[in-house]
Formats: C-alpha cells, structure tokens, sequence
C-alpha cells in the first residue's frame, strides 16, 4: 500500500539513457533526418551486442530490470531522432517473451488496424532479419519470420520500415498497454523536437522586417505546443506509474504529439510542407505508432 | 496503490514517501470527519451570503486541525511541510468536496510574498491572522484603464509624513466586501521610468477613504467590487519591501497566483466537477469519449503540479512546468462546464448553469490566457518581445 513511487528514473534508467543520448548524436552526427531516415546510421549489430535490447527484460529474466518509467524515458528519447531501427519494438518484445530473448535479431508484431484489412502492421517488417511474435500472451510464445510471412513493405513511415503480412500478434492486456505507452512517448519525444526546431526556425525566419516569432499568433500556437509537449510528457509518467491511467494516458499523449508536430509544420510556412524538411518523418512515425496503439488498446 | 503525492514524495526534501501517504491517509479521515454534508450537497447553489459564511469557516477548521499552511515554514505558524503535501492535501480535499478557504489570497498570494519581501515586523503582525483564517485578504492590482498592462497602474500614493496618501480605483477586487486587508499596487513615484514608479502596500481595508461599489458578474454572484481610495493614509509600515520596488513583489505574488499551490487548488474544483459529470449527470454512457478525455485531463492537472514539484531545484524546468498550468487548468475547466451545462441532470441545473457562467471568468482573471501564452512564448520558448 504504502509503495514509494517516484516520478523520477531508476539508476538503469538515468545511464541508459544518457548512453542511447551520447550513441544516437555521434551516429546521426548533424545529418538531416529526411538522410538518416533512410539510411541505417546504427547496425542492429550495434545494439544486440551492447545489450540494448535487454534493458527492458526484468532482472529475474537476466536482464537490467528497466522499469516501465526508465522505459518511457527511452521512448521519449528515442522520438526525438526517429532512428530507423527496430531498438524499441525488440525492447518490448523481449520484456514479455522468452522466444524473442533467445533470438538475437530484431523482433517486432503483427497489429491489423482500421484500415489495414486482413493484413497485419509489422513495424520493422521490412529491416533485415526481423522476426514476428505470435504471442504475447505469457504462454508458449514463437517467434514466425517476415520471409515465411510473405510480408510487404509499406513506405509510409521510413523510420518504421512497415511491411504487411497476413497475420495477427496476440497480445495480454499489460504488455498491450506497456507497448502502447512506450510508444506514445516516442510521439511525446518526436513533438518536443517539432517544437524545438520550430521555435529555432520563427526566430530566424523574418518577413514583414522581423522575426516571425514576433507575432503573437505565432506565440499563441507555439505557447499551445509547449504546454501540449509539456503534459504529453507527463501523461506517459502517469501512465506508468499508474496502471489505472495507461491505456488513457496513451491516448493523450499521441493526439496532444501529434497536435504540435502538425503545428510545427504550420509555422514552418510553405518549408513545413517539403520533404526536405523532414518534419514528415516525425509526423508519419507518430501517426502510424498511434494507429497500431489504438489497436491494442481496444 | 500508487498515491499522487507518493510520485512527488522523493523530491520534496521533507518526508519519505511512506510519510506523504501516511499523511494523505491521515488527511482523507479528517476531511471524511469534518467536510459539512450539506456543502457537499449545495456546493453549487448556495447563496453569497452562506457560501462565504461557510468558506470563512472552513478556514478555521482547518487551522485547528493543523491544515493550515501546510508549505509554510513553522516558525512562521504554518506546519513546516513541503509542496508534496500541499498536493497531497488537495488530492484528499477533491475526494472530499472540501470547500476553497475563503482566505484564499492570504494563504496563496500575501504569505509567501511576506516571507520573501517582509520585515519580521510585518511577518509576525501578518501571517498568523492569515494562517488562522482571522484575516481574508483582497487583491488590488487592476484598475479600469490597466487590466493586462499591469505596469501602467495609476492610483498615485503621495509621500506624507508617516506615509502615504492614496488616490485612486481599483476593480475586480474580489472578495473585498469580506476582507480585512488588501494588497495593494500603487505608483508611488509620478516621474520615474516603467517598472521603478511602483510600491506595494498592506493596506488596511478599513481604513478611512475606502469605498465599495459591488460589481454584477455574468453569473449573478457579486464578490467583485469597484474600489475606492480617497485620499486614504497608508503607514510607512504597511509597505511591502520597500518604495519603489512594487514591480518585484507582484511579481512574487503573480508567481505563487499561478504557481503549483495554485494549480493543486484548483485540481480541487475540478475533480469535484468531474466527479458529478461521471457519477451522475452523464446517463447511459453518453459523451463516453469525451468525458473519458476530459478525465484524464484533470487528473493531468495534478501530475503536472506533482511534475513541477519534483522540478522544484531547477528553475528552468520548474519554470517550464509551470507557466502553463493556468492556462491548461482553466481552459479544461470551461469545456467541463461546457458540457455539464448541455447534459445536466435536473437536480444538478443551478450547479451547472452557475459553473458554466463562472467558469467563463478563470481564462481572464490573474492575468488573461493571452498574457499567459506571451510569458510562455517569451520566457520559456525564448521568442523575441
């Protein structure tokens, strides 16, 4: 009952991420994320070898006992850069299944959504050799590979690299909502550096002979987007620490992200609108997690 | 169970989070005991008169059962605890109905600007009345011609022997009907530059010179008023740290008026809100979606304030975690009544129609939304003035 919860991380937390902080700057390394995107600026070899995948596997299972806190705080982290790699998927996976543990590739899901009919969403799908869990369940869970799938890529999000696959991941409520949660906070981590390129972006910009951070209008919009990033953060710590909020907590944090990434395109004027740009990246990568959330959700 | 204040508890420099719980346990008994039956039932459709009779009260029960003052230092009469439990308070006073002390101002606005910017002599005159609800204050900031441009007050103070003489009105001084004291902004310097030609003062609201004209507000209520200073004495003593230097302390006092104490509060109001439109007036699940949103917003109000809390060491974040919490709580506020107002019960009608209307004041007082967007914009985003 009388649990000490605190808002702030675990010790594996705090240096995981401050490593992921350091590994993601060196690679990406000032390159735009419309290049990166499509690139491969960090080898899945890289990852599995450094142990990344396993920070989230619980400490009975072998592994460095991340809380869902410490793995929001990943989450938030690794929205910021949108690297195209299947880190966070095979994170969760190997939380909750023993088969993904003992396989030393990336593993990812297979989600049918709304729109996708009797295909199932596989994020990574697409990326070397990725494999799908069958189960989440807790039971006997397998592993069945994207080739034996028959899957085909999706381009709509690059720093997913989806494919379709006709089949379905089952899920338990928990690891449901953990995943959902982690990557609403990959939403809530790609809108604070929206917001953050943003506002370098209306400071500099002039028309009319200033700044067009000058102009209230823009003020108010980006005022909006700040308190929007500030409690899209907050959200994703209520939704871990408090079990009875996740599924909601999620929910929040995906529409409020994905507001400010849309404004940030707005004040970006006729630039926000180019590939070049790139704000796409962050837009398709938090719309296309939310459809896949919103899935195991319901 | 994970508790709200056991999230913030780690930070708060005071207590454990076992104690935090223990005190939010403890807080909940007391308010279950003490929180009147019949407040809870006509919270919404009492009459001035017996709403503020009723609050007044309110603020010394809470003072005799330690309650009072809960993040002032106990040298000062307050209980010497932290932001983690003010929070912790408002999370058991929501579940319980609890009323707003009607010393509100006091409590929020005048104590901690007095801790900061006071003399010892001013701190022991003032803050125990203030703690044990002997004094209600009122706040004397806008006048008719400067609303959001707070600097360009107008009511002069001239220089006497042993004072000052004041001139001028005030308006929208709520509560003043009911107060013992007022802050008060004045200029006390007619030549000097923006920002240099203010004071503040302590003023007496009994005081010879003061006068009232009550202010009809949309919602029928009345505990606004005009107020008037004619050629009103002002002792040396009642000036709030020192001639000149006005600017500053408002904006102490601004701070802690939309500060997280502030936002804790008004979790209050809010979840008590919610909780009519959840386990009442929204029959048959309607407006499921919505209300499952304007839920977890409101229970955002009070993380984000356990947020700035944990916060409290860096001024940055702190910063960042605050100056958006106004603007959030009472825009989510208005849509609440928005919608109560639309599905209302029939036994909950006044309620809403009285929320809908008030509500409609929350994004203009204490500085409006618009002035609270700019100090994000400018002082968290860094965007040019």
């Amino acid at each position: 009952m009388s649990k000490t919860v605190d808002l702030e991380l675990n010790e594996i937390g705090v240096e995981a991420a401050a490593g992921l902080r350091e590994m993601l700057k060196s690679a990406i390394n000032g390159a735009p994320v419309s290049m990166y995107s499509v690139a491969e600026p960090i080898t899945w070899k890289e990852f599995s070898e450094g142990g990344w995948d396993a920070i989230g596997i619980s400490e009975a299972d072998g592994g460095a006992g991340a809380t869902l806190r410490d793995l929001v705080a990943i989450g938030h982290l690794w929205g910021q850069s949108v690297l195209p790699s299947p880190l966070i998927t095979t994170i969760m996976a190997k939380r909750f299944s023993a088969a993904a543990r003992e396989y030393a590739g990336p593993v990812s899901f297979a989600i049918k959504t709304r729109s996708s009919g009797e295909l199932g969403i596989i994020p990574f799908g697409s990326y070397g050799e990725t494999k799908v869990l069958k189960n989440l369940t807790g039971g006997a869970d397998s592993l069945v590979s994207t080739s034996d799938l028959q899957a085909l890529a999706d381009d709509y999000a690059d720093s997913l690299r989806l494919a379709e696959g006709k089949f379905e991941t089952e899920f338990t409520k928990a690891a449901a909502e953990e995943l959902a949660l982690v990557w609403a906070s990959e939403a809530a981590g790609a809108a604070f550096a929206m917001l953050n390129k943003a506002v370098e972006y209306v400071k500099t910009r002039e028309q009319f002979g200033q700044p067009i951070g000058k102009f209230q209008i823009i003020k108010h919009y980006l005022a909006d987007a700040q308190m929007l990033v500030e409690l899209a953060e907050t959200a994703t710590m209520m939704g871990a620490l408090d079990e009875k909020m996740r599924r909601d907590s999620a929910i929040y944090a995906f529409d409020a992200s994905i507001k400010v990434i849309e404004t940030a395109i707005q004040v970006h004027g006729g630039l926000g609108f180019t590939w070049e740009m790139g704000i796409h990246v962050y837009l398709r990568h938090a719309t296309a997690l939310r459809d896949l959330a919103l899935e195991i959700l319901n | 169970m994970t508790t709200l204040a056991s999230t913030s508890a780690g930070t708060a420099g005071h207590d454990t989070g076992h104690d935090i719980v223990l005190f939010e346990a403890e807080a909940s008994k007391w308010l279950q005991a003490n929180v009147s039956q019949y407040w809870r039932e006509n919270r919404g459709a009492l009459s001035e008169v017996e709403e503020v009779k009723i609050r007044g009260e309110w603020d010394r029960t809470l003072y005799a059962g330690g309650y009072s003052g809960l993040s002032i230092p106990r040298e000062y009469g307050g209980q010497g605890l932290g932001l983690a439990h003010e929070v912790a308070f408002a999370s058991a006073a929501a579940r319980a109905q609890a009323p707003d002390a009607l010393g509100r101002i006091g409590r929020i606005l005048t104590a901690p600007t007095l801790i900061e910017h006071g003399t010892q002599e001013q701190k022991d005159r003032f803050l125990n009345p203030i703690l044990s609800g002997e004094d209600v204050w009122c706040q004397g900031f806008s006048e008719p011609a400067s609303g959001s441009d707070l600097a360009n007050v107008k009511t002069l103070a001239t220089k006497v022997d042993g004072g000052f003489t004041v001139r001028g009105r005030k308006t929208w001084t709520s509560y003043s009907a009911y107060s013992h004291r007022c802050l008060l902004l004045v200029r006390t310097d007619a030549k000097a530059p923006r920002y240099k030609n203010l004071s503040l003062f302590l003023a007496d609201m009994k005081s010879p010179g003061i006068s009232l004209s009550p202010i009809k507000q949309i919602s029928g209520s009345q505990h606004f008023s005009e107020t008037d200073f004619d050629d009103v004495f002002i002792p040396d003593s009642d000036v709030l740290g020192g001639v000149g230097n006005g600017w500053g302390v408002s904006m102490t006092i601004l701070k802690n008026e939309r500060g997280s104490v502030e936002g804790a509060v008004r979790y209050i109001e809010l979840r008590a809100d919610m909780d009519l439109l959840v386990n009442c007036c929204a029959r048959n699940g309607e407006y499921k979606e919505l209300i499952q949103s304007l839920d977890t917003r409101t229970e955002l109000v009070k993380w984000q304030v356990s947020k700035s809390v944990a916060r409290e060491d860096d001024q940055v974040k702190f910063f960042a975690a605050t100056a958006g919490l106004k603007v959030y709580w009472s825009d989510l506020w208005k849509e609440i009544a928005n919608l109560g107002i639309k599905i209302s019960c029939s036994s909950h009608r006044a309620h809403w129609r009285h929320q809908y209307l008030e509500s409609r004041s929350a994004s203009i007082y204490s500085g409006t939304n618009e002035i609270q967007r700019n100090i994000v914009a400018e002082r968290v985003l860094g965007l040019p003035k």
